[in-house]
Order: C-alpha cells, then structure tokens, then sequence
C-alpha cells in the first residue's frame, strides 16, 4: 500500500475552501460625523478625526429589495483635509456608515 | 426658482415606464410644475391621453419622444430627446418614428442619421440620456469625438434648438459627466438644460420599474443586474429638489422653463385631421348628389312615399348638411360599393344580397338605409335617431359594419388601395395586465415557483389585476402565503401585481377600426408593424382616435355572417335551390315555436344558457319580441334590474308602472323598464331635459373607461334638471341611479333589431336545413357560445348525423352527405385548410385513393397529419384497423426516420414479416382518439360509456323533465361550458352534458367557494342537488360536486367565460 503524504505536504497551508474564500474590498464600519442634510463632515479614522474638505461626487444604489437582506446605500466621495480621498457610504437601511473603495 | 420635466417616460415605454399618465401628471401637478412633457421611447402612443389628461388637471402638455439613433459605428444604438415645438415639428416626429417602426424589424424600432436630418424642422432636440451619442463620448472620455457629435446635431437642429441635456440620478458618473458636458456646451456656445429621465412618479415605484426591466429581459430579478438601474432614484422631483443637484448649473435649470414655453404644439388643439372628400359629379356638391342619392333609392324602397319618410329623410339631410358630413356618407357609400366587389370577386358570382350590414346606432338612420348601410327600415321599426345624429353632437357618428371573416379580410385590403397606404390605418389596441398574466410574469421575476404562480392564475377569477390581494385571501393556501410567516416574496407579489394592473403591455390590433384620412396619417400618428405580416397600426387606440376626432369606421368579423352566407350555398348546392333571406316568412310559426321551446343551439344572439332560461318565459312572437329578447340579456338590463320585472309584466304577473308619469312615452314598449341604451337617453330628455348635446355627453362618460369625473358633473345636472320639471329628488335620483346601473353595456335599439333580424334568419335555417346549418357552423368556426362537440350532439339529437373523415369522402371543409354532415379533413389537428385543400384537389383530379400507401405517395403530407387521419377513422374505409395501419405508416416512413432529408416511401408494401398481430382499438380508444384529434366524436358519447358503471340514482338528463320542483337529484355529465357572470353575484353555472341531453347547474357561491379547482377543472363532473323548476325552465341547484373517474384521460374543450 502506498501512503498517502497529501496531509502532511500540506500540513501549515490554510485548505482551499469556499469557507476561506475572503471577499476583496469589504465594508468597513466608519464613524462619520454628518450635517443637519446627512452630508458627512468628518470621519473618525483609525487615529484621529479628519475634517472633510470637500464632497467630490454623491451616488447611490438600491437593490436586492426582495430579498432578506436589501441593499439601500448612499455613496460619498470625500476629499478629506489630510489630502487623501476616501469613499464612504450610509447604509440607509440600517443607518450605519462605512467606508469602502469605489470603482464603478 | 421653477423646474419643469422635459424627459419623462409613461408605462406607454412599454416594459420600462412604472407609472401611468395620470399619476405623472397628478405628482407634476403636486409639484408644482405647470408643464410636463412625456418622451416615451419610440412611440408616441401615450401622447393623446397624455395631452388630455394633462389639460384637465391644468398642466400644459409637451408632446415629444426619446428615439433611438442607429449606431452603425458601435455595439449600442444611441438615444436622442426630441420635443415638439409646433405642428411642423409634430408631423416630423410622427414621420420619424414611423420610419423607425416600418423600415426596421418588429420591435427594434431605430432612425437613420440621414433621416434624422430630413425631418428636423419645429423640433427641439436634447442629447439624450447617457445612451445618447454625446453624452455617452464625453463618459467614455472620447471630448473630441464629442464635440463633432454635438457641432453636428447643432448644425441639422441650429444652435438655439439643440441642447446638451444633464441628468443626475445619483449614478456613479453622472456628476462627472455633466461636468463634462457644461464645459463643451460652453465651449460650442451651445445650451445645456437639466432633465430627470423620469421612469416613475415616486421613488417608492423603482421596485416595479426593476420588475418590468426583467420581464422585459425574461430573467428574474436575480439574473438581470446588468439590465435593471442602479438605484431608486429615476422619480419626478421638485424644483427644490432638482436645484440641490444642479446648484453648480442654475442654467441648466432655467433652460426648462424656457424650453417649455417655447413648445406650443398641443395635441389636444392643433391636431389637423381631415377626413377625405370624395369627387362628385360637375355641377353637384357633396350635399344635392348625397340628397340626389337619398331620393333615388327612396323611390325604391318605399313604394309609399309618406309625409313621414319624406320628414324623416329631410330632418337627416339637415343635420347631415349642418354638421358638414355629406362626404362622410359618401365615402361609407363608396366602401361599401368597395365590399360589393370584393364579394363578387372571393364568390365568383354576386352576392346573397348586401355583403355588410350596419350595426349600432347608424341602423336607426333612414340615409344609412337608403346608402345600403344598414338593411333594416328604421321608420317601419319606430327606431330612434338621436343617438346617432342629433343637433349637438361634438363629434362624427359612430358606424359600425359587419362582414362575413373573408370579406372583411379582403376589404380591408381594398380600402388600403382605394384611398392610398399613407391615408389609412389600423387602430390599435393596448394589452394591458390582468390578474393571471400579472401573476404569472411578476411572479416568474420574483423568482416565485413557477408551479405555485400557475395555480394561482387558474383558479383566480381572471379579473383586474387589483384584485389580487382579495383572491390570495380567499384561496387557503394562498392566505397564509400573506401573513406575518409569509414568505418576502409573496407580500412582493401583492403589491406588484396590484401596482401593475391595467397597464400597456404592448400594442396589438383593434378588432376592426380604421381611420381614413384626406391628410397622410404619418403626419398625424405614428405607424407601426402589427404581429400579422402586412399590416400596419396607428400608435393610437380607439380612446385616442376619438380624441383626436378622427373617424373610425369599425369593419367587423361577424362569424354567423359566415355561417348564414356558407349555409345558403350549401342549400344551393344541394337542393339546387337559392333562397334569398330577406323574403322569407318573418311570422313563421314553426320557427317562433322553436325559439319559445329554447331550442336554440347555435342560433345567432339566443343561444346561451341566459338566453335559454329567458325564451320560454318571455316567449317572443314576432320580430319586435325577438329585437327586446336579444338587448335583454346583457349586463346593463341586468345589473340596471330590468329583467326580472320585465318577465314578470310580459307574463302578466305584475302591472306595468313607471318610475314618473313623464316616462311613459318612453319605456311604454319595453313594459316600463330600460333595455335600450337610448331609453337611458330618452329617459334623460324627459325627466330632467337633457339636451341631445347633454345627452350624447352622458353617452360617452358611460361608455369610456376615463369617465367617473364627468359621470359625477353629470349627475348634478341631471337632479337639477329633474326638480326644476317638478320631480321629486328621491325619483330622479332612483332614476339616474339605473341610468348608472345600465351604463353602456346595453344595445341600442336599432342594433338589437339587426341582430334580432339575423336571429331569426338563423333560426330559420336551422329549423328548415338543419345539416346544412350544422355543416355551415362547423365551417364557420370558432363561434358562437358552444363547441363543435356540443353542436354535433344537438344536431343528432335533431336527426342530422355527423359522418367521420373519410380521404375519399371528406372536402377539407365539412360537407353535406344526404341529411348527414361528412366531417372535413382540416377538423383534423395538425391539418390546415392550406394542407387538406391539396388532397381534395388531388382526389378531384386523379380519383379516389386506393391505400395507404397510395396516399402517401399522392399528398405530401406530415406524418403526424396522416397518424392523425389514420387515428380519427379517415382511412377505415380501407378495410384495415387503425393500429394495422398506424403500423404500416412506421413502415413505410421508416427511410425518413432514418435521416434522410427528403421523404423517401421504403416500400411499397409491407411483407409480412414486418407484420405484427395488433389488438384493435376498442370504442372507448376510438373516442378518445376522435375528442383529441377532432375535438369531437361523431359516433359515441363519453357518458354512454361510463353510464353502466354509475350509480342508479343518478338521473340521465332526459328524464329530469319529468321531476318535480324541489325534488333532490342526481346527475353526471360532462361539462361542457362554465359561466362566472360579472352580474351573478358570484353563481357559477355549469352546463352538462351526458349521451341523452344537458343540464344546467347552478352552484351557489359558498359552494364553488369551497370546489373552486374542481368546478373550473374537472372535466367531468356528478351533481348532487335539488331541481328546480321555473315556468319551463329546469335547473338543478347543487349542494354537493364530485369529480367522476375516467378509465383514461379525456378532456373535451369546455367553452369557459367569466
């Protein structure tokens, strides 16, 4: 009988699963801080809070509404005071912010 | 600061608008704006009831559309937003899109660039979406290719009329891109203007938009991302609203305003139709030659010129000239002359008398009869003229003809090279979505199981599809679907298919209605291809021609008419014989004692079971009787509570009384009560002095399904009217009430007595050539409220015997075979009259065929014809079994299974070893075989077979005559028609049949309630009630509905209405 060695050449390599499938890009959690008409005026990044200095572009998707979990979201597109640009986004379902690159 | 929407889709964009054309208006309105343009894409079918609507609740309508550009350079059409400016601009937006629909595949309507350029005058052209040519350069980054484009459009257009247009739906690039596009228009000194490509009134409707979007791409809301938007947000807003997102281009905005105001074309107003005038003799104008004409004929066929016709005739002749319609007679005295051809030339010989006949209110009009419109004598039969023409009338008359199938089909045809293609059209009609379709195309988006969806479409009532929620509750398995546990999905499906309801799913045919028009119909409505090769629509429906003042003329399909004129050739060719109906005995006793008997199968108008249980009571004598009999029984005396009272007082039972003294005259020949629709007028005039103008009004409000407002005004001037005549307000509000009950599903008085008259001819035929009538209606189908099985069983219970196909004694049409009806070849499934003609040809030509074989070679048949043939009995003569033979067809073809890609025939005869010993079909196969290929049997009756294995006390039909009233009963049979009126309060009644007779079956609402899949789906049913005997009328009331067991299935097609 010939051993089998496929355990032990892969011992230490996560397997290759759907369950260790990690989505690219995944939202965030964000604390945002917005104005009277829901337009974000800072975020709180991992070490401090950063001014926003300008809102670049604003879009928004609906869909999956017939399903369990709805997708609802308005994007933001900030141009932050650090000089940096950052895509956030308000869950509008569940009134939460987070951020996450947009590419279209 | 004001907005006003100059991109705005309907549900009229097929498949992609979500809201109906009075919502838009209504939230324009709500928003202030005061003008709204609607730019459905390619079409304007929309525009009329747009511009209606929109007058009425003071908004200014813009007419316009979105087209689509032909992209020879790229994957993707473009999309370019035209507005109307003025009539010029109107007419070449019409042409356009006819161009669009007419040189392009069905359902893929584009224009060509070079076209575009030839119809740009009094158009305002916007860029389009961001499908539009310029736009879609300036996202993809291509500025210089942009900016030809858009030097392009301004050059054809001219600067001023040519505006970049931004939109901003809150889609990722839109801000960018108009950006982009204001920096060019500033560069080309072009204008730019903000539009909102609305899709739907309110933000909440995205969720049927998304829904149409995938029924429109056959794909679940799952699978069709690409295709659906990308948010909620394609809605009419507010100026406020479209001031936040355009606050970096207030031009864009004002541009609206300005755009609007220069758009003055009003559909409702500068619309120039002209109906044709027709030449007429030097020296004559259309008025002396119509009277010249008039005078003539009336020599003719009034030997008694009395003071009454000739006042009659004069009175016409007055209003005819005041209203300007002489050339309007004319030209119906020209189609109908057109139809006289067309007969001559489909019979090969002139026809049985006129080939059309007038229906409607136009028979009641002494010129209709004298120009040969209509054949029935409307001063002979008192028949009332105002409905058709009178002093104020706002619009051309209605004229309805009826034709034979074939005339009609070919007439229609004449009529396009009489008067010129570009001068006729074809009135449309909208499919729009009703419970079943809604259910089932929704559903099938909402990824719902198709299995489930089906069920609930079959057994729901077929009603609008707003119903939906209330049928979900009265179905058990469907209610719990609605509760707190329910699945997402259904809840969905509630309030989709409520949403949906009544909207346009696409454009189809109107039964019959052209328009003929003396300017080119492109410069006044679209056209279009219809599914059927050939024919060409008008973007507009009947609703919108009207509104349009255009004149319809409706040429109808009249099956009897078919039948009666396929009838006397057959007695021709029989008996030699050539009877011309309008002289035979109109007081026939023989006939009369029929119809009274309610021995009415088939018979024109009287026929139905409601018929059935009204003739033995009302018991009509004469033609006068015969014209009330067929207006009874329609739901305005029904629902207005007219018949039942009117039985009563015909019988005796109950005096004749009257609503006010001042109704008399009027109701005096319908025993009190309305039957006609112009008592409802009549009875107008008289009580409260409704003007004939006041009177056509109320006409109109009933008949139309945009009315309530104008019913509500209505009805206030008609309880002024009434208490300033000295009627007390609790009569005429009883009145108007019944008025309203009656609506306008009730006939005229001079279309009942044309129908009547045709009744009574059918009648007559079928009592004194009874196979020949058969034949002539198993030719002329589908018709009439039974089907052909159920007519060849009345006709063996009336001694004419129906004969099986036969290939050496069948035409491909039925025939007449002694007393017996020879069934033709094309009854055969899978045979059609062009595939059965050649066989008859074939046997005519070279005699008759000698087996099967020789058959074969002979015809060129399909296989599954020939197994049909061969299945039905068409080759028993042949002395062989069917399964013998069906055993020798495989053989025989046995080179074609093969692959051969022509029919090659592998022997001539089978040896015998290719032989096997077959057990014959018994009877019960042969009938099986009979009801599935011929839809009928001519030798057995299903029940005849399962009668040994029934019960004893189920009673066959022919002895229920015999019970007593209130006797518990049972029956079986087969059900054979099914009827759910709108007017019974939810009674169903089933019509049985077993080898002996029919029943009628009444079942009670809690009842079918409880059976509903079985009432509508079994197929053969036992009753268990109680009989019920009124007058001479035998019904069996059921309290009990078992399916009954076949040995095999056997589905006969049952005739379901409601």
């Amino acid at each position: 009988m010939v051993t089998d060695t496929r355990t032990a050449r892969g011992a230490g390599r996560p397997e290759l699963t759907a369950g260790r499938l990690r989505p690219l890009n995944s939202p965030q959690p964000l604390e945002v801080d917005a104005d009277a008409n829901g337009v974000p005026v800072g975020v709180h990044l991992a070490a401090y809070r950063c001014a926003v200095e300008s809102v670049l572009e604003t879009w928004r998707i609906d869909d999956e509404w017939w399903r369990d979990q709805p997708v609802s979201r308005v994007y933001w597109r900030l141009f932050l005071e650090n000089g940096c640009a950052l895509d956030v986004y308000r869950d509008v379902v569940r009134g939460r912010w987070y951020k996450q690159a947009y590419t279209g | 600061m004001s907005y006003t929407e100059l991109h705005c889709h309907s549900n009229f964009s097929f498949l992609d608008g979500a809201s109906r054309i009075e919502e838009l208006v209504l939230r324009a309105g709500e928003l202030g704006q005061t003008a709204l343009a609607l730019t459905d894409h390619d079409g304007l079918h929309g525009a009329m009831e747009f511009a209606q609507c929109a007058r009425a609740w003071g908004i200014r309508p813009i007419s316009g559309a979105e087209i689509t550009l032909s992209n020879p350079d790229g994957p993707v059409d473009h999309h370019l937003t035209l507005l109307c400016e003025d009539g010029r601009g109107y007419a070449n937006l019409c042409r356009l899109l006819t161009h669009a629909h007419l040189d392009h595949e069905r359902g893929e309507p584009r224009v060509e660039l070079d076209s575009l350029v030839q119809h740009t005058e009094g158009l305002i052209a916007l860029s389009g979406c961001r499908h539009g040519e310029v736009p879609s350069l300036v996202a993809e980054g291509r500025h210089r290719e942009a900016e030809a484009a858009a030097r392009r459009y301004a050059r054809w257009y001219g600067e001023e009329n040519f505006f970049l247009e931004l939109q901003n739906n809150l889609v990722y690039g839109d801000a960018r891109r108009n950006r982009a596009l204001g920096e060019l228009a500033e560069h080309l000194g072009l204008g730019v203007v903000a539009t909102g490509n609305v899709h739907y009134h309110r933000q909440e409707r995205h969720r049927l938009q998304d829904v149409l979007v995938a029924i429109k791409s056959r794909k679940s809301l799952d699978a069709s991302h690409r295709q659906r938007r990308e948010n909620s947000q394609y809605h009419l807003r507010s100026a406020a609203e479209m001031g936040d997102l355009f606050r970096d281009q207030p031009e864009a905005l004002a541009n609206t305003e300005r755009i609007a105001e220069r758009c003055q074309f009003d559909l409702t107003r500068d619309l120039d139709y002209r109906f044709p005038d027709r030449p007429v003799p030097e020296g004559e104008t259309p008025e002396s030659y119509l009277r010249q004409v008039c005078q003539r004929e009336a020599v003719l066929r009034y030997p008694k010129f009395t003071a009454e016709v000739e006042e009659r005739l004069e009175e016409e002749l007055r209003l005819i000239e005041k209203h300007g319609l002489s050339g309007f007679f004319l030209i119906h005295r020209e189609i109908l002359k057109l139809a006289e051809e067309v007969a001559h030339e489909l019979k090969g010989r002139p026809y049985h008398g006129p080939p059309g006949r007038g229906r409607g209110s136009s028979v009641g009009s002494v010129i209709c009869y004298l120009i040969g419109l209509s054949h029935i004598d409307p001063i002979a039969n008192n028949l009332f003229l105002g409905r058709f023409l009178n002093k104020e009338m706002a619009s051309v008359p209605d004229i309805d003809l009826d034709f034979p199938r074939d005339i009609r089909e070919r007439l229609m045809l004449r009529v396009y090279e009489y008067f010129g293609r570009d001068h006729v059209g074809l009135v449309a009609t909208f499919p729009t979505y009703r419970i079943r379709s809604a259910v089932r195309e929704v559903g099938k988006a909402l990824g719902l199981p198709a299995a489930e969806l089906d069920r609930l479409a079959k057994v729901s009532e077929g009603g609008s599809a707003k119903d939906v929620r209330a049928e979900m509750e009265r179905l058990a398995h469907y209610r719990d679907k609605l509760g707190a546990n329910g699945a997402r999905g259904w809840h969905h499906l509630a309030d989709l298919v409520e949403q949906i309801a009544g909207f346009p799913r696409h454009i189809s045919q109107h039964v019959g209605g052209m328009v003929i028009s003396s300017r080119p119909l492109i410069d006044l409505v679209p056209q279009e291809q219809s599914a059927m090769g050939g024919r060409v629509l008008m973007q507009w429906d009947k609703d919108s021609v009207d509104d349009a003042r255009m004149i319809k003329i409706d040429f109808l399909a009249l099956g009897m008419l078919s039948a009666v004129d396929e009838c006397l050739d057959r007695i021709e060719e029989t008996r030699g014989k050539r009877i011309d109906l309008s002289r035979i005995d109109f007081g026939d006793e023989r006939v009369y004692d029929t119809i009274c008997a309610a021995d009415t199968m088939g018979v024109f108008q009287i026929e139905s079971r409601a018929q059935m249980q009204t003739l033995p009571r009302v018991r009509p004598r004469c033609l006068d009787d015969l014209t009330v009999e067929v207006a009874i029984i329609r739901p305005g005396p029904i629902i207005g509570g007219a018949v039942n009272p009117y039985i009563a007082r015909r019988m005796g039972r109950e005096p004749v009384t009257y609503d006010h003294p001042s109704l008399e005259p009027v109701l005096g020949e319908t025993l009190g009560v309305i039957i006609y629709q112009e008592q409802v007028l009549q009875v107008a005039m008289a009580l409260s002095g409704f003007t004939a103008g006041q009177v056509e009004s109320l006409r109109r409000a009933m008949s139309r399904k945009r009315s309530q407002e104008a019913l509500e005004k209505l009805k206030g001037e008609f309880v002024a009217g009434a208490l300033a005549n000295g009627v007390t307000l609790e009569v005429a509000e009883a009145v108007f009430q019944k008025i309203i009950g009656f609506a306008a599903f009730g006939f005229p008085k001079s279309h009942a007595a044309a129908f009547g008259l045709l009744a009574y001819q059918s009648s007559w035929l079928r009592v004194y050539y009874p196979a020949e009538f058969l034949c002539a209606l198993f030719n002329a189908q589908p018709m009439g409220f039974y089907g052909p099985h159920v007519l060849l069983n009345d006709g063996k219970r009336h001694s004419v015997d129906a004969l099986p196909p036969d290939v050496n004694e069948s035409r491909a049409d039925c025939s007449i075979e002694g007393d017996a009806v020879r069934i033709g070849l094309r009854y055969t499934r899978g045979l059609s009259r062009e595939a059965a003609q050649p066989v008859e040809a074939e046997r005519e030509r070279n005699g008759e065929f000698r087996s099967l074989f020789n058959f074969l070679e002979r015809t060129q048949l399909k296989r599954e014809a020939v197994e049909n043939l061969i299945a039905c009995g068409a080759f028993d003569s042949f002395g062989l079994e069917r399964r013998e033979l069906l055993w020798q067809l495989g053989l025989l073809y046995r080179s074609e299974d093969r692959g051969r890609s022509e029919r090659q025939l592998a022997l001539a005869l089978p040896v015998e070893q290719d032989m096997v010993p077959l057990r014959p079909m018994t009877d019960w196969d042969r009938m099986t075989a009979d009801y599935t290929i011929l839809g009928m049997s001519p030798n057995h009756h299903p029940m005849a077979f399962l009668r040994p294995g029934l019960n004893e006390a189920i009673a066959p039909t022919h002895v229920l005559g015999g019970l007593a009233d209130g006797k518990p009963v049972q029956v079986a049979g087969m059900v054979v028609c099914r009827q759910r009126p709108g007017s019974a309060k939810g009674f169903v009644f089933l019509l049985l049949e077993d080898e002996f007779g029919l029943a009628n079956i009444i079942v009670r609402p809690n009842l079918y309630e409880a059976e509903r899949s079985l009432v509508r789906a079994e197929p053969f049913v036992t009753v268990h009630g109680t009989l019920e005997r009124r007058d001479d009328t035998i019904n069996v009331a059921a309290r009990r509905i078992t399916a009954l067991a076949t040995p095999q299935a056997i589905a006969p097609e049952a005739h379901n209405f409601g």
